[in-house]
């Protein structure tokens, strides 16, 4: 052979090796409007999509070296799962786009795939590794944890984001969330809140946002700072406690300081008819209050 | 599954049938296994510590070759004794755990991991015992000399298990016997 | 023979023929040869040691307690879905932390106490029983998740165990920072609880690392 036939060969079993690396999937089946969809992948990427149609699609790569997408269940409950080899060491990531009834109930599961979900309505549960968590509003309730991915969730219902290193945001209406991270930084930028706690150990946190009358926001942090930023006019009974911090208050014109540890260390105060309660605690961080 | 079985394990040591003991192991019964535990603890630690060269790395290996052991159990068939099967199955997680040690991966058989020595061998002149003077063999010669002349298993018997040659186990021995005589020798 | 025919033999010999006497072949060679005499007595001067150390030797520490709960956590299904199995290994791990969070509080409020202030001691007893308890349930749940993650480490993917690793040191830092931050203000509320938190994350991290899927 000679040299260049060779490398015409090789490129040739080089094309067609690829071809193989790249499944494109394309599968639909059958769901209930309001069953539940399971995914996993271990790399690469899922984006759910809620749609209007009683039915589940996944398109796609699956990444060379999977063994193959597993897709079954009965229209109550769907399984969308990458399946790898059992020797699996160089497999590439599988990017999943699985459109599913709005109304699902759905539960990913990832290593270090990032997730993204957007149009639903019903419960959204999420664990990854260190992919990253986007859940865009809609769902009535949102569980999502992390190790080191961001995590960034909007809900109508119930919101309980974790990470360990990762950053976490809440956005828009969800009214009652809980928040927690050990070196994330926290953030948080709603309307009105219920109930919400943010609370991490050396993460900083943000709050943007208005508490309901007898709502109640506790942020804590030990050595992050803690900037809380709320309407002027917010009723409420404010407690902030500071061992080594500062405490910077914009809110509480008329506070009262009843630390035995002196000025600055502690402070209680009541704004309006003082309905809702708010705690803000760091141990060496600044707490500064806002007005928004 | 309870695994607060302290008692029914104190109450299974006290005068058990070993071969019943596996049995009910076999079968489930984990107060069977940790009176299985407490029987052959002492044995497995000591071998253990001497394949490591190491009090802590012993126990760490002690711990994952009983909870290999309760996986694998439905595989013992009784035809060696149980105590000669958790060592054996000791030995094989020691030289797993290596063989992933070992920086590039898979293939360190016991005889090219010695090349160089694990650490230097202690001066001769310090009089050292010979339990420090094993932990200070290379980890090869290190196995080979503690299966055979601690625990006096033949050359082959450690060829089937570790799946060296018999005459690597052989050379092994060799080397290990020489580097001890050295060290020990006034 | 010769010399090297003589240590040859020497070699295949073990503790109990060194010690019952070596065979006669040798034996005769060894007695015209000084030099292979003074290996044969180092020869058997360290078999007949390797024979008589001590075949048994019992741990420092009772290592059933991390083995127990290996076996636990590793009889619980690995599957990577999220399932009922799953949920529950999950729930037993809320409990056993629930358990350490009630140590953590009731720690925080005894240590309140002031050394001068009377205090019902019989419940002061049993409370700290209950601590106690609780925190050694903590702790096995803890070892025997870490023993289970080692034993797997080798099956994981290593970058996924880098993450898994950095993120377990993090938390550790995070937990030594809050220790010291209650030394500081011994019974701090807020402090026990941020410990719970950081205690109830490493948990929930090494339950997830657990089940992680294999790669071989």
């Amino acid at each position: 052979m000679n040299r260049k036939l060779a490398v015409a060969v090789m490129v040739a079993a080089a094309a067609g090796s690829w071809a193989a690396a790249q499944t494109q999937l394309n599968e639909r089946k059958a769901a209930a409007p309001d069953g539940a969809v399971e995914i996993s992948n271990v790399s690469g990427s899922v984006r759910v999509i809620g749609w209007d149609r009683g039915e589940v699609e996944v398109t796609g790569t699956l990444g060379r070296g999977s063994e193959r997408l597993e897709f079954s269940g009965a229209p109550g409950r769907t399984v969308v799962k990458v399946i790898l080899p059992r020797h699996a060491h160089d497999v590439d990531g599988s990017d999943l786009t699985v459109r599913v009834p709005a109304g699902s109930r759905l539960e990913v599961d990832t290593v270090s795939a990032d997730v993204e979900a957007d149009g639903l309505r019903a419960e959204v549960e999420v664990e990854t590794v260190s992919g990253t968590i986007r859940v865009a509003e809609g769902p009535s309730g949102v569980r999502a944890a992390s190790v080191s991915g961001d995590v960034e969730v909007a809900a109508a219902g119930p919101v309980r984001a974790k990470s360990v290193s990762g950053t976490i945001t809440v956005r828009g209406a969800s009214r009652t969330f809980e928040a927690a991270s050990v070196s994330g930084a926290i953030r948080a930028t709603v309307g009105t809140v219920e109930s919400a706690e943010l609370e991490t150990t050396s993460g900083s946190i943000r709050f943007e946002g208005d508490v309901a009358k007898n709502g109640r926001l506790e942020a804590k942090t030990m050595s992050g700072s803690a900037v809380v930023t709320l309407p002027a006019s917010l009723g409420a009974e404010y407690t902030v406690k500071t061992f080594s911090g500062d405490i910077d208050n914009e809110l509480g014109p008329a506070a009262r300081r009843t630390s035995e540890y002196g000025p600055g260390r502690e402070l209680d105060f009541t704004t309006g008819d003082g309905g809702a309660r708010v705690r803000v605690t760091s141990f060496s961080g600044s707490v500064t209050l806002r007005k928004r | 599954m309870g695994v607060d079985t302290g008692a029914a394990a104190a109450e299974a040591t006290v005068g058990a049938d070993p071969g019943l003991l596996v049995r009910r192991a076999q079968n489930g019964d984990i107060g069977a296994f940790e009176a299985l535990y407490r029987m052959h603890v002492g044995r497995i630690h000591a071998f253990a510590v001497r394949l490591t060269g190491s009090a802590a790395a012993g126990e760490e290996l002690t711990q994952q070759a009983f909870v290999r052991a309760w996986r694998r159990l439905g595989m013992f068939r009784g035809e060696a004794a149980f105590a000669t099967w958790l060592h054996r199955l000791t030995v094989n997680l020691f030289l797993d755990e290596r063989r992933r040690a070992s920086s590039r991966g898979a293939d360190v058989a016991l005889e090219l991991a010695d090349q160089v020595p694990a650490r230097c061998l202690p001066d001769p002149s310090a009089g050292l015992d010979l339990e420090r003077a094993i932990a200070a063999l290379p980890p090869g010669a290190r196995t080979v000399f503690v299966m055979h002349d601690v625990e006096g298993w033949g050359h082959a018997e450690i060829a089937a298990t570790t799946g060296i040659a018999v005459g690597t186990s052989k050379a092994q021995l060799h080397r290990a016997r020489a580097l001890l005589r050295e060290v020990l020798s006034p | 023979m010769n010399c090297t025919g003589a240590r040859d033999r020497l070699d295949e010999c073990d503790a109990e023929i060194a010690a019952r006497g070596w065979p006669t072949d040798v034996e005769t060679h060894l007695r015209a040869c000084p030099g292979c005499r003074a290996h044969a007595d180092e020869l058997r001067a360290l078999l007949v040691r390797a024979a008589c150390l001590p075949r048994e030797a019992e741990p420092a520490r009772d290592l059933w307690p991390g083995i127990a709960a290996a076996i636990a956590a590793e009889d619980a299904p690995r599957s990577f879905a999220l399932g009922a199995s799953r949920r529950r290994l999950l729930a037993t791990a809320a409990i056993v932390v629930a358990a350490a969070g009630v140590a953590l509080v009731a720690g925080v409020r005894i240590g309140r106490q002031q050394p001068g202030e009377v205090g019902p001691r019989a419940v002061r007893a049993s409370a700290g029983g209950d601590i106690d308890e609780a925190a050694r349930e903590f702790e096995r749940a803890r070892g025997a998740l870490r023993a289970t993650l080692l034993e797997r480490r080798a099956s994981l993917d290593p970058r996924t165990l880098e993450v898994v690793e950095e993120n377990l040191r993090v938390i550790e830092a995070s937990a030594a920072a809050i220790r010291r931050a209650l030394e500081e203000r011994p019974g701090d509320a807020g402090l026990g609880a941020l410990l719970t938190a950081a205690r109830r994350q490493e948990i929930e991290l090494l339950q997830q690392a657990t089940q992680l899927p294999g790669r071989a």
